[in-house]
């Protein structure tokens, strides 16, 4: 089913340890797909934000190579493939002391080299997208942890990746606002952006992902597309984690 | 003995000053060298790691007199008070550096992230993400260092610069008001130092208010 689409990220037998006995990627072989919106689940510990965090390299693997559109993930190469691929944190990582605007044009500016003229147009469809149209003179602070995160997927969106990483963007946020960046994900789904989302939001999963992988201990259980994930996995842990979360 | 405490206050006025140059000079230079020497301390760059940590080390270990002493015999700078505002800056540079790094390992980690995952290079993220934090946390700690520059200061009539205490000498051997002298200078000091207070407190509300963390 990926014949016609292009491999954005490689991972050739990673490995990743903490310390001398704790492996969090073992032995890692997979490929993510242009174009795709790829879930990654599975029970905490379980490798799947090292894995996201290994991309762009804020996590150095301990052996095996992770490639990027063809481009090996290594210090020297860390800042092009950083402006490739955008991500999205947990707790938001918002610069405190700049409006949500200037957060999103920062990077544009001092990594891409463009003028904020050339990007403020683009910026504001962006955050008239995610609802923020009223908001983008707002300091962090000001905002509620929902409109945080929009402002963080702004701040990705900016940077006009080729790849969106999430790292469980909704985990940090009351159950009121979960729907509200959700919404904004499917979206962005819809539209075809290629995103791969940790997460544990199996609704989410079911109707925006292209792909759900389940790890457990470092490893890819299994991938398949969201109506067999959810009717026959193909594994027993994955059956387990879905009785307890669904 | 009004007309002793004019001819005081217009004595030492000189030595007010001589102060009021060396004092912002070192300032400047201090932060500068601080920001330099606490960036590169926190990047650990190979080599340059060590060359920091040497510096630091030996500042710390020295009392400001003997540097400034030995910096003076050494003959090193002809001008007594370039001597003192070179010593005072490389011996506080050292302490400010210190007060940066610590700024610096305060920032939360998530902060270094979000700068690295939009592909910031270590300067942008520097000066537009992590120091503008920094100044929040440090000023108290900045100031207390500043107040003890000021008062170090009183230290440079041992290389003969004509400041305050200098002056201070001179003219209680014509008014005989050993004591109203030194009250006189213990005002001047005060009133420096706590100008400078009230100084980092409106920077650190200014601050404040432009940012709700």
């Amino acid at each position: 089913m990926n014949q016609n689409k292009q491999i954005i990220v490689e991972f050739k037998d990673v490995v990743k340890q903490f310390e001398k006995d704790l492996v969090v990627l073992d032995h890692l072989n997979m490929n993510f797909y242009d174009g795709e919106t790829h879930v990654l689940c599975g029970r905490s510990g379980a490798g799947k934000s090292t894995l996201i965090r290994c991309i762009n390299y804020l996590e150095k693997i301990n052996s095996g190579q992770i490639l990027v559109e063809g481009e090996p993930v290594t210090k020297k190469h860390a800042r092009t493939i950083r402006k490739k691929c955008a991500m999205v944190f947990q707790s938001f990582n918002l610069f405190p002391h700049m409006t949500i605007l200037e957060n999103a044009l920062l990077g544009p500016m001092k990594a891409l080299g463009q003028h904020k003229g050339e990007m403020i147009d683009q910026i504001g469809t962006y955050f008239e997208k995610v609802g923020l149209e009223n908001k983008m003179d707002a300091l962090p602070g000001e905002l509620s942890g929902g409109q945080k995160q929009r402002a963080a997927i702004v701040r990705a969106l900016a940077m006009n990746p080729d790849l969106i990483l999430f790292d469980e963007p909704t985990s940090a946020l009351d159950p009121e606002m979960i729907g509200e960046v959700l919404n904004v994900m499917e979206k962005l789904a819809d539209e075809g952006r290629t995103m791969i989302v940790v997460t544990h939001e199996m609704g989410f999963a079911r109707v925006a992902a292209d792909k759900i992988s389940f790890m457990d201990a470092g490893k890819i259980v299994s991938t398949c597309a969201p109506d067999k994930f959810f009717t026959d996995p193909g594994h027993e842990s994955v059956e387990r984690f879905l009785k307890q979360i669904l | 003995m009004v007309a002793d405490y004019l001819t005081i206050i217009n004595f030492l006025s000189a030595g007010l000053l001589a102060l009021l140059k060396v004092i912002p000079i070192s300032m400047v230079l201090s932060l500068i060298i601080g920001i330099i020497v606490g960036v590169l301390g926190y990047l650990q760059i190979p080599i340059l790691k060590y060359i920091v940590t040497l510096y630091v080390t030996i500042m710390r270990g020295l009392p400001p007199l003997t540097l400034l002493l030995l910096v003076f015999f050494s003959g090193s700078f002809v001008s007594p008070i370039v001597t003192a505002i070179i010593v005072l800056s490389i011996y506080h540079g050292a302490y400010v550096a210190e007060i940066i790094r610590a700024g610096i390992m305060a920032i939360p980690k998530g902060q270094h992230e979000g700068a690295d995952s939009i592909g910031l290079s270590v300067l942008s993220k520097m000066v537009h993400v992590i120091m503008p934090q920094v100044w929040l946390s440090i000023i108290p700690s900045l100031v207390g260092q500043y107040v003890i520059l000021i008062k170090d200061t009183t230290l440079i009539s041992a290389i003969g610069v004509m400041e305050l205490l200098n002056y201070a000498r001179q003219i209680m051997q014509v008014v005989y008001r050993p004591v109203g002298v030194y009250v006189v200078v213990a005002i001047f000091f005060f009133i420096i130092c706590y100008c400078l207070e009230r100084l980092s407190k409106y920077l650190e509300r200014r601050i404040k208010a432009k940012t709700i963390l």
